[in-house]
């Protein structure tokens, strides 16, 4: 993987965009998006689940209560998708895409890492892990960006906590998963 | 229409940067939390390091150029924290870079957003039963911080936060360089 950064520009860059975000916008954070997908989702097979209400500091009031948390903060979110938070994560898969063209990763061939990959094991595997993470992240308010990066770089206690319980839990499992003879995971 | 536009360069930036850093591959992030290669946790400590110098050196010079927003503290972070945790060693993604992976043309990732989007759902129909429980019970005030913020209850507030902004960030940037790659 030639075309990966060194650690020290990978970490001034990486750096520089939260900072930009920070001083521009405000910090960064993905893990809500996925709640703000699953009620775009929820709301196209219900008459009820956003309404307006004018009641609510936003406006929106939905009958789940976790949209209708922070004044209906979530449910405005659903109702209007088109706002910075939501676009930001569409964008990070355009990064990622621009990224893997540019470098010509596109074109190199598959490592045995990467064959593993892409197997039904993997894939059943990747999508209960996605489970697990999202559930977490929402349960702490919170994912890598805006708890790790977001939370520790204002020194949040919050963020400190956020790590070290991911940490505490991901460790032992990967040394067991992976320490033996293969960083596969198969 | 500004708001767009910045979310689109920002989020863009911030995705590509993940895809060059290598942290959107998770056999790197597993080689990690196994502690066979430290490339990511040097990258992530040299992040955090100069991010930190960089937010207390320019509210040190005007407070109004950071936009703080400091999430609260309570039980259930450090609950979904290990939670977190198992699936990032089961998979090697978190929220953000399987959507990068997904960009770079990775299936496995978008198993990992659909199971993604199943977890999350599951929690936003159980938070009602759950949302006066202890895991919601805030630690203290709730959004604590070390440093002052000017919009964070700080636990040294009687310091100015520029000096231990700078050295937190100095110290981080200095262990990301202890640290050797392979162990």
């Amino acid at each position: 993987m030639s075309q990966t950064w060194s650690w020290k520009k990978s970490g001034i860059m990486m750096a520089l965009v939260l900072l930009a975000a920070i001083v521009l916008v405000k910090p960064i954070g993905v893990s809500t998006q996925y709640v703000i997908t699953d009620g775009i989702f929820w709301n196209m097979f219900s008459d009820d689940l956003i309404v307006q209400d004018a009641e609510q500091k936003t406006g929106y009031a939905s009958t789940n209560a976790y949209l209708n948390k922070s004044g209906g903060k979530y449910a405005k979110s659903v109702a209007n998708p088109i706002n910075y938070s939501y676009i930001f994560v569409f964008a990070m898969v355009l990064g990622g895409l621009i990224g893997y063209f540019t470098t010509g990763a596109h074109k190199q061939e598959k490592t045995k890492e990467d064959e593993a990959a892409n197997s039904k094991q993997s894939y059943i595997k990747a999508f209960f892990a996605g489970a697990l993470v999202l559930f977490g992240a929402r349960l702490a308010g919170g994912c890598t960006s805006g708890h790790m990066l977001s939370g520790i770089m204002q020194t949040s206690v919050s963020g400190f906590m956020f790590m070290g319980g991911a940490l505490v839990a991901a460790i032992p499992v990967a040394m067991f998963l992976y320490r033996r003879n293969n960083t596969s995971g198969v | 229409m500004i708001s767009i536009l910045l979310a689109v360069l920002l989020g863009g930036a911030f995705g590509y940067v993940m895809y060059r850093s290598g942290v959107a591959n998770p056999d790197n992030i597993r080689k990690m939390l196994s502690l066979q290669n430290m490339q990511i946790m040097r990258v992530i400590l040299v992040t955090l390091g100069v991010a930190l110098i960089g937010v207390f050196g320019l509210s040190a010079i005007n407070p109004d150029l950071v936009n703080f927003s400091v999430k609260t503290a309570y039980i259930g972070v450090i609950v979904g924290g290990v939670i977190f945790g198992i699936g990032f060693a089961l998979a090697g993604y978190c929220p953000g870079t399987c959507l990068v992976a997904s960009g770079a043309g990775r299936k496995d990732a978008l198993f990992f957003i659909v199971g993604g989007l199943f977890g999350a759902l599951f929690f936003t129909w159980i938070y009602e039963y759950i949302a006066d429980s202890w895991l919601f019970s805030k630690i203290g005030s709730g959004k604590l911080t070390l440093l002052s913020t000017g919009s964070s209850e700080a636990l040294l507030s009687a310091v100015p936060a520029l000096i231990p902004g700078l050295i937190l960030g100095v110290v981080m940037i200095v262990i990301a360089r202890a640290i050797k790659e392979k162990y």
